[in-house]
């Protein structure tokens, strides 16, 4: 019952954090992950899940016109159901991935819902400022600015709202699916958390093709190799 | 005849920058109402005013001092709800400016509305493109690589570094940008926009060197969970992520990576089994 209350609460409050521009970045997905995973009751697969969203993201920079994914409610339910999906405690190595799979899948649709619905919330809010300009003019400030206050309540519900729907359905889709399609086969999906990371490290490549910032990318590549050499 | 001004335009050194400095205790007390609002700014942000009724609810507190009639406090208010874009993370500081030069104009000093409006204007866009660019582009992706360091090796303390790290530049743009705006008034532009951020040039370094620790790390990871042949499927996944970054979108870039990978992992255990 705890995380069919506890997740939609917590989804809410990082998309507080990260739509209301309080940005203490505990919205991003290796702390919702853990944070997801704390309220589930299983903190470290939380925060494999959310590091692992979060590894597929590194270097995204999300200037003006990217169309970049709602992270913070993705962190949440990846973390969430690769913590808690049913079965998913004491599932095979195979099965284990594939329940990763699905949840980092979960959590990208997530995302990209996460960032339509907020394309529309700035297509809409203006009539925000309307009403606010309205009651100004007649002198009533604080009100006026309590309806600008009141945009974060409805930041708070979105999040709850599309974490609740998005942890249901993820854990519906992992009780029907797993059992049926988990095998022997899908065991190397065992690899998974090993080889997506490199998905964020090809973008990372890219951060840093300026001739100082491609040497320092190298001298950090090469330390590594140095130390594990020398360390035998 | 007026005497000429030293910095005559948008950036005006203000006359007593210094006599204004004050303890930020009292400082603090006296600005708490809108140093809190400031962390949400962008709540109400809409495509036409973009955060403009978010500056006015950080100026809301302040408005009422500030009219010396009802008719001025609508003018005000008309002014403040128009459009304002100032980034998240050094918008304060342009509030700050706004809130000094209407103190200014409200104890009588010759400080127009236009002038005020134009300095906000012409402040917010160099404010705002030297945080994005420090932030977004250099101190997150810092952050985040060196979390994503320690993550690999299961340990928690990686989100912990990222936001203290993250957090104590964050907190000092928020409120000491506020704070400073306050304080210099239009003298910002001198006197604190200069030495802003002076480290860039450091994190941009640091942020490059743990990118290459951080892809040092999955090689090495690959290795021991496969051999050559998950090095190899690594270099791969590098160079096919890289160059779909540069023809489709980051989302669909990551779905099509990811899934091809997870395909093939499937397909070979199939195989395997057979």
């Amino acid at each position: 019952m705890l995380p069919l209350v506890g997740l939609p609460l917590l989804g809410g409050a990082l998309a507080v954090d990260n739509r209301a521009s309080v940005r203490l970045m505990i919205s991003q997905p290796i702390c919702a992950g853990l944070l997801a995973g704390l309220v589930v009751g299983n903190p470290h697969d939380g925060f494999v899940a959310g590091a692992l969203l979060q590894m597929l993201f590194l270097g995204m920079i999300p200037v003006r016109g990217i169309a970049a994914p709602d992270l913070a409610l993705g962190g949440v339910v990846a973390g969430a159901l690769y913590a808690r999906a049913p079965g998913s405690m004491n599932a095979d190595a195979g099965a284990k991935g594939l329940i990763l799979l699905i949840s980092l899948a979960c959590a990208l649709v997530v995302g990209v819902a996460g960032r339509a619905l907020y394309r529309l919330w700035e297509r809409r809010s203006y009539a925000f400022t309307g009403a606010a300009l309205a009651l100004a003019e007649r002198g009533r400030f604080a009100l006026a600015s309590a309806l600008h206050f009141s945009t974060a309540l409805v930041h708070f519900a979105i999040g709850c709202v599309v974490t609740g729907i998005a942890f249901v359905a993820g854990a519906s889709v992992i009780s029907v699916l797993v059992p049926a399609v988990a095998g022997k086969w899908c065991e190397p999906l065992a690899s998974l958390p090993v080889l997506a990371p490199f998905i964020g490290a090809g973008a990372l490549v890219l951060l840093n093709l300026t001739r100082v910032r491609l040497f320092l990318f190298v001298a950090g590549f090469c330390a590594v190799f140095l130390v594990a050499f020398f360390r035998g | 005849m007026e005497e000429p001004r030293p910095h005559e335009g948008v950036w005006i050194e203000t006359e007593n920058a210094s006599s204004a400095r004050r303890p930020r205790g009292a400082f603090l007390k006296r600005h708490w109402n809108a140093v809190w609002r400031l962390f949400f700014i962008q709540s109400s942000r809409n495509e036409r005013t973009m955060d403009g009724l978010g500056l006015f609810a950080v100026l809301s507190p302040f408005l009422s001092k500030w009219a010396r009639s009802r008719e001025e406090g609508s003018s005000l208010a008309r002014r403040h709800l128009g459009y304002f874009n100032a980034g998240l993370y050094l918008s304060s500081a342009v509030a700050g400016v706004v809130v000094n030069m209407e103190e200014r104009r409200a104890r009588g000093e010759a400080v127009t509305p236009e002038r005020i409006d134009r300095t906000a204007a012409a402040l917010s866009s160099v404010l705002a493109a030297r945080a994005n660019y420090f932030f977004d582009a250099l101190l997150i992706p810092l952050g985040l690589t060196i979390a994503s360091i320690f993550a690999i090796h299961g340990t928690y303390v990686g989100p912990v570094i990222f936001l203290v790290l993250y957090n104590y530049y964050h907190f000092q743009s928020r409120i000491g940008g506020y704070y400073r705006g306050v304080e210099l008034g239009e003298g910002v532009g001198d006197a604190y926009v200069p030495r802003l951020f002076r480290e860039e040039r450091f994190v941009a370094g640091c942020a490059a060197f743990a990118s290459g620790v951080f892809a040092a790390l999955l090689f090495l990871k690959a290795r021991s969970a496969g051999g050559a042949g998950f090095i190899a499927w690594g270099a791969a996944l590098v160079a096919g992520s890289a160059v779909l970054r540069r023809r489709l979108s980051v989302v669909w870039s990551v779905v099509l990576v990811l899934f091809a990978t997870a395909l093939c992992l499937v397909i070979y255990g199939y195989v395997r089994l057979r």
